[in-house]
């Protein structure tokens, strides 16, 4: 997996330890920005890269819990790695539970702290390519008539033709045609593939 | 006639008498009766001190007026009860019709007498008996209202110390006469000695006269030891010096003579388990008084315990050289004779000696007046002879001056045929000791009285004058010595005689005899004994006679002469009673001269200084002595002056004692003024002598001038070579020796008592070490000026011992406390601490591993390592230091006392909790002085104090906003010796009233808080000699202010 594309930030009030983190995600390929504090990173601009971040728990002003609920809200698709000199167990589980990737206790060596990064900017990749898919998905959605948008939430249920027609009010062979328009919009082969596609922007058994 | 009978017969005598004034609101009451009934002749000894303390104990009851009467019944060692009853019969003719409150008969026989007749006698009356055999008890028909004193003498316990003490003692001579104790005492005393019979050979003298016992007691050999139980009552021996009968037999005795009443202490014998005659009485007393108050007491409080205690004579001892060390543990030595040490002590304790002598002569109470008379054996006397005697008292009362002569001359005739004799003379002795004025009943020496030069009959004069009676029944039967008399007695036809001393209080005035011609005469111990009386009677004419000549003589001469006096004068006639009192007195007490006359003048004298006033009065006169009393003396105004009243004895030109002339002077100004002085110097003397320190008063030559209790106390129990309780000792010479000798706390005593006596110095304190065979003892030695006109210092030693250890105590219980909670408080910071050093070391890591992995890669980078490799290096420094620190404050180490720097140690404690500050958004503000001045102390625990400090202002803050969390550190010189530093936080402050106790142990603000810290940091800045203490900010939040002592800085 090549790491080039990503980018890894260092957020600790210690320059010190910073620094020494820095240096050594360095060491990996991966291109490295420090800051001191959870609002030096907020105010700094996004980079549109898969990032990892690695974030000590304890800071003066906003600590690292409360920038990963922040960057929570914002929908950052950023793998969060904590670092920290005296964290508790259930101050991890609480990190972990809102999607931290890691809970790093100081001191740790390369290999877990490669391995964290590894797996935080897969994650990131991973929650950037699931955001692309939904994205174009979304713009065939687009592009359906309300009626075949009605068509559509019936045929990912299963229902045939007739049923559909029934249902709606239509004869069999005018919803032929809109399922037809459908499956061409969305450039399904087939229903299955439909049915996924759907999926993608709506969790199943969320369609109303 | 009545009254005159009760003044010759029997000695009725105020005891005690309330004065109205004192008590206005009781009620007149009549006076109380109280009748003493000896078993005894009076004058035997031991009677003596039962009266006087009997009576002593009576006068101390002022709220009543109490009458004693005294009897002696005579009743011991005579078997028949005819006697008792003739006895009993006088008794209850001569008190039907008198209200008697209490009797108290006095011995086993007399209780017995008394307590089987009492129906008949003394019906109803209560009955407080004294001492009573113990053994007797059972036997006697004790009812309702009988209570007393019952105990032994302890015979049995001296005979046993006396064999102790005189172990080759083979016999003991027991002389107990048996007239004088009934059968009850005689068998307590049998049983006593039974015991002994197996170890020596115990012989009992009885029925001996004293001149007999005398002869016994110095033919005793070695070996022998005399125990004197009781002396004979012998009717030919002088009522009057019984004590000098004793005496005759323990300076006759050639072995040590024990004995078993007090009384007998001081007349030659050794001493012994003797029974303390006046503790005796004053029980009975007690229980006297009690019934006359009213309580009803009976047979239950009966006290059975005989007084006695371990008594000895020390001149005795050193006369049969006994080691004191062999008497019994509680015995008193009496008669000690000073040693040289106990004479200075006097010396110097003499001024305030005498002024509490002075004093306690003004306590007292008493309404007695002296008496003429010392009536005795009023009972054993026939009615008859009773009859006559008050007949001829009567006569010569009546008697003008002028007929006193020819009315002696009357009644000598009237006792002569009285008495069936043929000749009665009295004889008075004049001053000259060589003549002699006789009178006589058949005028064979003409009208009047007659001068006879007497110096030829030495032996009857030797013996009338030291008060022994004689009397023969043949010539023949007088010793050789009195060849002499018994010529001159052959020569006059005399064939039998009795020659009587009479006597006026004491004082041997001249005989009364009486003479047969016809037949020889025997005569009975009866009739001595009441002819006696008859002596007495003559005898106070003889004198009365002489003292109303001398008045008629100088009176004029001395009415001008007192009248015109300065002072208040009085003057008494030679029965004691005053005749007299100048204007001055009359206008001093406002009264008119017919209502002081005669005892009128004690109405004045203050009630509770009447009991000594007479004692010192009637002291005084019986030996004819001058005398100098002090008492108060009601003013007209009612006011009690403090008098000073000097008595002097006049004399004829023959010498005849005529009464007394004295002056009084008002001191009561002195009085006051010797009162509040004698306050002052008791007051001081309690005070110095209670002083729990060793205390010494050096003169300005620094020779001791006193000591306190615990001095002396001190000095005895560890005193070295020197002797440094005794007053008049050097002090510095034995400092010197002692320093010289090697001990360097000498030394320093010597310096430091040199340094005040000579001034240089207002006062000295060291503390030694003086090491004891048991320990180590610390004492302070403080020496101060002695103000006063010598000069000289006062040296007080404490053992501080006790207070050294509590502050060893203390102190290390402070350190470990200190340390216990340097511990804790690392304990909550442990979670920042762990971060402190977890910081470093992570970059450490991160460092060395991308060092690492830069190695690895080659040349990629390559030269980021040694930048790496100097960031390890002071991340690893850092982690070091912050593990230095932390050591130091959980080391547990005795308090340093090192130079510090105030501004060093906040740096590195801030530096210690900054991230903790951090963590909870408290922002720290430090401004430090630059340069302060060193401070000499512990670092670590000024660092904890300055640790504490920050975080309880750190947890002040907890609960204020986060960007107004403020601490701030300032150091500041405040004074050239003084720096000062101050925590200040805006936290949520502390109420002003709890301020000032926030340093106090277990006060705290903080929830969950052990209220210790503060209490620490104070007690650490204190030792280092600084202050604590806190303020409220104007703002928020306190600031604590830490001021402590610097090295001086000084101004260039």
């Amino acid at each position: 997996m090549t790491r080039s594309d990503a980018i890894v930030y260092v957020i600790d009030d210690d320059l010190s330890v910073r620094r020494a983190v820095a240096r050594l995600v360095r060491t990996l390929g991966l291109e490295v920005e420090t800051f001191a504090s959870a609002q030096d990173f907020l105010d700094h601009t996004p980079d549109d890269r898969p990032a990892c971040l690695l974030l000590d728990v304890r800071m003066p002003g906003q600590t690292g819990l409360d920038l990963q609920t922040t960057l929570a809200r914002s929908g950052r698709d950023l793998g969060i790695v904590f670092i920290t000199g005296h964290g508790t167990v259930p101050m991890g589980v609480g990190a972990m539970k809102k999607g931290a990737v890691d809970f790093l206790p100081k001191p740790f060596n390369d290999h877990e702290l490669i391995d964290a990064v590894d797996r935080a900017l897969a994650k990131s990749r991973e929650a950037r390519r699931i955001a692309a898919e939904r994205t174009a998905v979304q713009r065939r959605l687009d592009m359906l008539t309300p009626r075949e948008r009605q068509v559509l939430e019936l045929v990912v249920t299963g229902m045939l033709n007739k049923q559909i027609g029934a249902a709606l009010g239509a004869a069999e062979k005018t919803i032929k045609v809109h399922r037809a328009r459908v499956m061409q919009k969305m450039a399904a082969g087939s229903v299955a593939d439909l049915v996924r596609m759907t999926q993608k922007v709506t969790p199943v058994g969320e369609t109303s | 006639m009545g009254g005159l009978l009760g003044g010759v017969l029997w000695v009725l005598t105020l005891v005690a008498a309330p004065s109205a004034r004192s008590n206005p609101a009781a009620p007149p009451t009549a006076p109380r009766h109280v009748l003493l009934l000896h078993q005894v002749d009076q004058h035997s000894p031991g009677i003596a001190p039962f009266d006087t303390a009997f009576r002593r104990a009576l006068q101390r009851d002022a709220s009543q007026t109490i009458l004693l009467s005294v009897e002696s019944v005579d009743v011991a060692g005579r078997g028949a009860s005819a006697y008792a009853d003739e006895v009993s019969r006088l008794l209850a003719r001569k008190y039907r019709g008198r209200d008697i409150d209490v009797v108290v008969p006095i011995g086993t026989a007399t209780a017995r007498l008394v307590l089987e007749r009492r129906a008949q006698l003394f019906p109803g009356v209560p009955v407080v008996f004294a001492a009573v055999v113990d053994g007797a008890l059972p036997t006697l028909p004790i009812g309702p209202g009988v209570t007393g004193v019952a105990g032994d003498v302890d015979v049995a316990g001296t005979i046993d110390l006396a064999l102790r003490l005189h172990p080759d003692t083979r016999r003991v001579v027991l002389i107990a006469d048996e007239s004088s104790f009934d059968r009850a005492f005689s068998e307590s005393l049998q049983r006593q000695v039974r015991r002994f019979a197996d170890a020596v050979n115990v012989r009992i003298l009885t029925d001996r006269t004293v001149p007999e016992l005398a002869a016994d007691v110095s033919g005793l050999g070695p070996g022998t030891i005399v125990v004197l139980v009781s002396l004979p009552h012998d009717p030919a021996a002088s009522p009057s010096v019984g004590g000098d009968a004793i005496a005759r037999v323990t300076q006759a005795s050639a072995v040590p003579v024990y004995g078993v009443y007090d009384s007998f202490l001081g007349k030659g014998i050794v001493g012994g388990h003797v029974m303390n005659v006046a503790e005796h009485a004053e029980r009975v007393a007690a229980l006297v008084l009690r019934t006359l108050n009213g309580e009803p007491l009976g047979p239950a409080d009966i006290v059975r315990e005989s007084a006695t205690v371990w008594a000895f004579d020390e001149r005795q001892l050193r006369r049969w050289g006994i080691d004191e060390r062999a008497l019994p543990a509680d015995s008193e030595v009496r008669f000690h004779e000073p040693s040289a040490w106990e004479r200075y002590r006097w010396y110097v304790a003499g001024g305030v000696g005498l002024l509490i002598v002075e004093s306690l002569l003004l306590a007292g109470v008493l309404v007695e007046r002296a008496q003429r008379w010392r009536a005795r054996e009023a009972l054993t006397a026939r009615l008859q002879i009773e009859r006559l005697t008050a007949e001829l008292a009567a006569r010569f009362v009546n008697a003008p001056p002028a007929e006193v002569e020819a009315e002696i001359g009357r009644a000598l005739r009237t006792v002569a045929e009285h008495v069936d004799v043929d000749r009665a003379t009295i004889t008075e002795f004049l001053p000259d000791a060589r003549h002699v004025r006789v009178f006589e009943s058949d005028g064979a020496a003409g009208p009047g009285p007659a001068l006879r030069d007497v110096t030829e009959f030495a032996w009857a004069l030797r013996r009338l004058q030291a008060g022994e009676p004689f009397y023969f029944s043949r010539p023949e039967e007088l010793p050789d010595d009195a060849a002499n008399e018994r010529e001159y007695i052959t020569a006059r036809g005399i064939v039998s005689a009795l020659a009587l001393p009479i006597a006026v209080d004491g004082a041997v005035v001249g005989a009364f005899s009486l003479v047969t011609t016809a037949r020889p005469r025997q005569w009975t111990a009866e009739t001595v004994l009441s002819l006696r009386l008859l002596g007495d009677v003559f005898a106070n004419v003889v004198v009365r006679r002489h003292a109303s000549a001398a008045l008629r003589e100088s009176e004029d001469r001395f009415r001008l002469a007192v009248d015109t006096a300065p002072m208040m004068m009085w003057m008494s006639d030679a029965g004691g009673g005053c005749v007299y009192f100048n204007e001055r007195w009359l206008d001093f007490t406002g009264r008119a001269l017919e209502q002081e006359l005669g005892d009128g003048w004690t109405v004045g004298v203050h009630p509770e200084d009447r009991g000594a006033c007479f004692e010192a009065y009637r002291s005084a006169f019986d030996a004819r002595s001058e005398f100098t009393i002090e008492y108060r003396l009601r003013r007209f105004d009612g006011q009690y002056r403090s008098v000073v009243d000097r008595g002097v004895p006049r004399f004829t030109a023959e010498g005849q004692f005529i009464g007394y002339v004295g002056s009084c002077v008002d001191i009561t100004e002195i009085r006051e003024a010797h009162q509040e002085l004698l306050q002052t110097i008791a007051l001081r003397s309690a005070i110095f002598g209670s002083l729990y320190g060793h205390v010494v008063a050096l003169d300005g030559n620094g020779i001791i001038l006193a000591v306190n209790d615990s001095w002396r106390r001190f000095a005895e129990e560890h005193g070295g070579k020197r002797d440094l309780t005794g007053v008049g000792q050097d002090y510095l010479a034995v400092c010197r020796d002692a320093a010289a000798a090697g001990d360097a706390s000498a030394q320093r005593a010597l310096d430091a008592v040199v340094a005040v006596l000579s001034g240089r110095s207002a006062r000295e304190v060291r503390e030694y070490v003086c090491p004891t065979p048991t320990e180590e003892r610390w004492f302070e030695m403080a020496v101060e000026p002695f103000s006063r006109p010598g000069g000289g210092a006062v040296v007080s030693h404490i053992d501080i011992t006790r207070r050294r250890r509590a502050e060893e105590d203390a102190r290390v219980q402070r350190v470990e406390l200190a340390h216990a909670l340097r511990v804790t408080t690392m304990g909550e910071l442990a979670a920042s601490l762990a971060h402190e050093i977890n910081q470093p070391l992570a970059a450490i890591i991160s460092n060395a591993q991308a060092a690492l992995r830069q190695r690895e890669a080659g040349g990629c980078a390559a030269e980021d390592i040694p930048a790496a490799l100097q960031d390890i290096v002071e991340d690893a420094r850092r982690a070091a230091g912050v593990i230095r620190r932390l050591r130091s404050l959980f080391r547990k180490t005795d308090v340093q006392r090192e130079a510090l720097s105030v501004d060093a140690l906040i740096e590195e404690v801030v530096d210690l909790v900054g991230h903790e500050l951090r963590r909870r958004h408290i922002s720290v503000g430090l401004d430090l002085a630059a340069g302060l001045p060193i401070v000499l102390g512990d670092g670590i625990q000024l660092q904890q104090v300055i640790l504490n400090l920050v975080l309880n202002a750190a947890d002040a803050m907890t609960d204020v906003d986060d960007d107004r969390r403020e601490l701030t550190i300032e150091t500041v010189q405040r004074e050239p010796a003084l720096v000062e530093v101050c925590v200040r936080d805006t936290g949520i402050g502390v109420k002003e009233s709890e301020l000032e106790h926030i340093f106090e142990p277990f006060v705290t603000t903080k929830s969950g808080g052990l209220g210790m810290g503060l209490s620490i940091c104070r007690s650490i800045v204190q030792t280092h000699g600084g202050r604590i203490r806190a303020t409220s900010n104007a703002d928020r939040g306190i600031t604590v202010h830490i001021e402590l002592p610097c090295e001086e800085v000084r101004s260039p």
